[in-house]
């Protein structure tokens, strides 16, 4: 078991199935309710709060970097929506405006305070899931890297999520007037989707960093939208998108001896590209 | 074949617009089917329809921005190209930003840019004829105004002072009066009637059954195909009308001008405002 | 302090910055009243793969080129999200979420492929994410004030066209513009002004300094030519105030800075502007 921790290479592609797949899972739901550019914000937003939850408790890590995440998160949603209802900012406006200026800010207190930890702007913009397997934590006796962990414990909490609330996520992502009315909660459920996403985001940040998050996000779930007929098939093309993605990328950045996740996040594009060629045609037919 | 029922009288008038089989597919949805409009030179027309039923379709394949799938538009004898000039559009107003920076005057002015070369800029002459217009609808004292702090109605008027500056021959309005308070609404069709009355063509897009026959005397009925058109009381008496909206007595008040109690089958006004 | 303003390298990096805010924030003017903030992000982070494969072909750094690759890229970008966003169930927000995804990870591919290479630390490629306003050469000075003379002499000349169609395309065309065109043009125009910026606010941060300036400037102003000009002005004062800052500081990367700079700016105009009665609309 130890052996298997201890291969570099399989932690790495596991690392990033792991980050894939979360990611791709509630990215797969906030795609289909026109939500997509959420998680650009949402993980540009959070690094705010990384840095504050760091100034303000020294943790670069752990469950209060997730609550501090999520709270983040959930604040650049609020500030926008603020924003835009006021009048005198246009929705995109607004969005094109919360999100960067969080984020700038948020480098720049780790720019000034954060210097010698590892969540620099460089890591924290683009990851570094090279080097995940070097932060080990023990766990029944074998040493397994913390952001497998944390992204493994992720995924499971995702999957949980989904599952016990896949009718009211499908019913909002259709109808939000309509699932309300029937008693759906879709408010309650999309405070949950975003408090995910956001948590989901720091869990990445280690792996993949900021930006590569929304690729992971929007590209396996928009190749769910052009293979599949329902919710479902979307949520598993994007997974299976996400899947590939990962091992493809680790494979072909160690052979071409290039960045690892900018490859995993460029090889969702293959998927993409084959769904949108005649492929596509006959794979519906079948 | 759409029913044409114009008098023998008034089918010898020169046409303002017409169209031939004009036909507009979205996807697979048909828009239009073969419509062949016919409008006279001088009518006060109004395009009638239920919601979903292509009016303003048509009338921005009219007015060019929409290429049909099939069919032809003519516009006072000509194409739209030669005729541009002398035809004006009063869009709808949930088109547009009204977040502009810009006042009532600057909008009204803007009419009058397809008139300037290539790298002109608009003088005291084009202000001079824009105050005019503004005068002419009864927004002078609002001239000054920011559009986005202007009322529904107020920002319909200024779209008209828009398009009378370049004093056109045609004009086309897509829902001039749709959510327009009163005054604003009486100011608008003062202004209609007024250029009728002097000879010009005009055509509407108009959601309102109970304003019809008091704002307008040529009518055409359109849901995806042309049922009806001609005078506004052959219209109204037709069988395509009652077809298309059920209920004698929405007829009937059409026809006589304001009806109290709308019939349960006649579409609301919410329903035609949501409607294009 | 004076010896500090008159410091060549400190002139040429206000310099370098003034003129880029000016453009990116002038030209954001356009940009904002056309909805088109979330492309200009798509754009900014598509422009990556660009720079690295402008300074790859030119085999050194070279502004010009690593520029010509960002619009390149950028407006490529731009295209494949309208693509997509034609397909059925596939809406606008995804389709420039996917655009904007899959171009950023192939300049990061791009990226550590073009770090191998020699020439690449000269070409402070990495600078390109965060910005660093002190790569800017004397050099560089000629082709953004070249930009920005042609942006200016392109948007003054055809000034009531561009307003027109920005402010409503389909009475534009009703009356003879040719809306397709111009709509081109001022996409093209935005593509410009973002990467413009690229070298000293970076490619993450650049799409934000397009649009702040312009809210701004909005907020005090009664005409186009009044927000286009003031948005102008408030894009040089953030981009020199954070650009000198961060000449000063070493480490401190200059697009946030300049952010932060801007968005205070946003701040101060919401709170101090004189109220204007706004239509809430979507």
């Amino acid at each position: 078991m130890q052996a298997l921790f201890d291969d570099i290479g399989f932690t790495i592609v596991l690392t990033g199935m792991l980050a894939a797949g979360s990611t791709a899972l509630l990215g797969s739901f906030l795609v289909v309710r026109g939500q997509a550019l959420l998680t650009d914000a949402i993980s540009h937003g959070i690094v705010l709060g990384i840095a504050v939850t760091f100034l303000l408790t020294g943790f670069t890590t752990g469950p209060v970097q997730l609550l501090g995440a999520g709270a983040a998160g959930v604040a650049t949603v609020l500030v926008t929506e603020a924003l835009s209802a006021s009048g005198r900012v246009r929705r995109d406006a607004a969005t094109g405006l919360v999100f960067p200026a969080m984020f700038a800010l948020g480098v720049l207190l780790l720019s000034l305070f954060a210097r010698d930890v590892h969540v620099d702007p460089h890591t924290v913009l683009l990851g570094e899931i090279g080097y995940v397997w070097l932060d080990t934590v023990p766990l029944l006796g074998v040493a397994v890297p913390r952001s497998l962990l944390v992204l493994g414990a992720m995924f499971l909490l995702n999957l949980l999520f989904v599952a016990a609330f896949y009718e009211r996520l499908a019913a909002a992502a259709f109808d939000p007037v309509q699932a309300g009315l029937r008693g759906l909660h879709p408010k309650a459920v999309s405070a949950g989707l975003l408090a995910l996403t956001s948590m989901t985001a720091v869990a990445a940040l280690d792996a993949v960093g900021v930006v590569l998050f929304v690729t992971f996000a929007i590209v396996p779930a928009v190749v769910g939208l052009l293979l599949a007929r329902r919710l479902s098939g979307v949520v598993l093309v994007a997974l299976g998108t996400a899947g590939f993605a990962a091992v493809a990328g680790y494979w072909a950045a160690v052979a071409l001896d290039l960045s690892i996740g900018g490859c995993m996040a460029a090889m969702t594009g293959i998927p993409l590209l084959l769904a949108l060629t005649p492929l596509k045609r006959a794979w519906q037919m079948s | 074949m759409a029913a044409s029922l114009r008098s023998p009288a008034s089918a010898a008038r020169p046409l303002a617009l017409a169209t031939r089989d004009v036909t507009v597919d979205y996807g697979s949805v048909r828009a239009l089917q073969e419509v062949s409009l016919q409008v006279p030179v001088g009518a006060m027309a109004a395009l009638i329809g239920p919601n979903g039923a292509g009016k303003s379709t048509l009338l921005k394949v009219v007015l060019g921005l929409i290429r049909p799938d099939a069919g032809r538009v003519t516009l006072l004898g000509e194409d739209l190209a030669a005729a541009r000039g002398r035809v004006g559009y009063v869009p709808q107003r949930s088109t547009v930003n009204w977040d502009f920076p810009a006042d009532a005057l600057d909008v009204v002015t803007m009419g009058l840019y397809h008139r300037l070369g290539l790298f002109r800029r608009p003088g005291k002459k084009e202000l001079g004829r824009a105050t005019a217009a503004l005068e002419q609808v009864g927004m002078a004292d609002l001239a000054r105004r920011q559009i986005g702090q202007l009322s529904g109605g107020q920002q319909q008027r200024v779209f008209l002072a828009r398009a009378l500056v370049q004093e056109p021959d045609l004009f086309m309005l897509d829902e001039p009066l749709a959510g327009v308070d009163a005054a604003s609404e009486a100011a608008i069709v003062k202004v209609l009637k007024q250029l009728n009355a002097a000879g010009k063509t005009v055509v509407a897009v108009h959601h309102d059954l109970n304003t019809l026959a008091q704002y307008f005397e040529w009518l055409a009925l359109l849901d995806v195909n042309l049922l009806a058109q001609g005078p506004a009381r052959a219209v109204l008496d037709s069988d395509a009308f009652e077809r298309t909206y059920g209920s004698v007595l929405v007829r009937r008040g059409a026809a006589a001008g304001p009806w109290p109690p709308r019939t349960v089958d006649a579409p609301g006004r919410a329903d035609a405002e949501a409607a294009s | 302090m004076v010896s500090l303003l008159l410091d060549p390298i400190v002139i040429t990096v206000a310099l370098g910055a003034a003129l880029l805010g000016m453009t990116a924030g002038a030209l954001g003017a356009f940009a904002v009243l056309r909805r088109e903030s979330l492309i200009g992000d798509t754009m900014s982070h598509a422009a990556l793969p660009g720079v690295a494969l402008g300074f790859l072909l030119a085999g050194q750094r070279s502004l010009p080129a690593m520029l010509a690759g960002a619009m390149v890229t950028g407006l490529a970008a731009a295209l494949f999200s309208l693509y997509l966003s034609s397909l059925h169930r596939i809406k606008r927000d995804a389709a420039l979420g996917v655009a904007l995804g899959l171009f950023f990870a192939i300049g990061v591919v791009g990226l550590s492929y073009a770090q191998k290479r020699p020439g690449a630390a000269a070409a402070g490629l990495e600078t390109f994410l965060f910005g660093q306003a002190a790569a800017t050469l004397r050099s560089d000075l000629w082709l953004l004030g070249a930009v920005t003379l042609v942006a200016g002499a392109v948007v003054t000349l055809l000034w009531k066209q561009l307003k027109i169609v920005t402010f409503d395309p389909d009475f534009a065309q009703a009356a003879g513009f040719d809306r397709r065109r111009h709509e081109a043009l001022l996409t093209g125009l935005l593509a410009l002004a973002i990467v413009i910026g690229l070298q000293t606010v970076g490619v993450v941060l650049m799409s934000a300094l397009v649009v702040a300036p312009a809210v701004a400037a909005r907020q005090w102003s009664a005409s186009l030519g009044v927000m286009f000009w003031l948005a102008g002005a408030l894009g040089a004062f953030s981009a020199v105030t954070g650009a000198l800052i961060s000449a000063q500081v070493s480490g401190l990367a200059t697009g946030p800075l300049v952010v932060v700079v801007a968005t205070a700016v946003v701040a101060l105009s919401l709170l101090f502007a004189p109220r204007r009665a706004v239509q809430l609309e979507p």
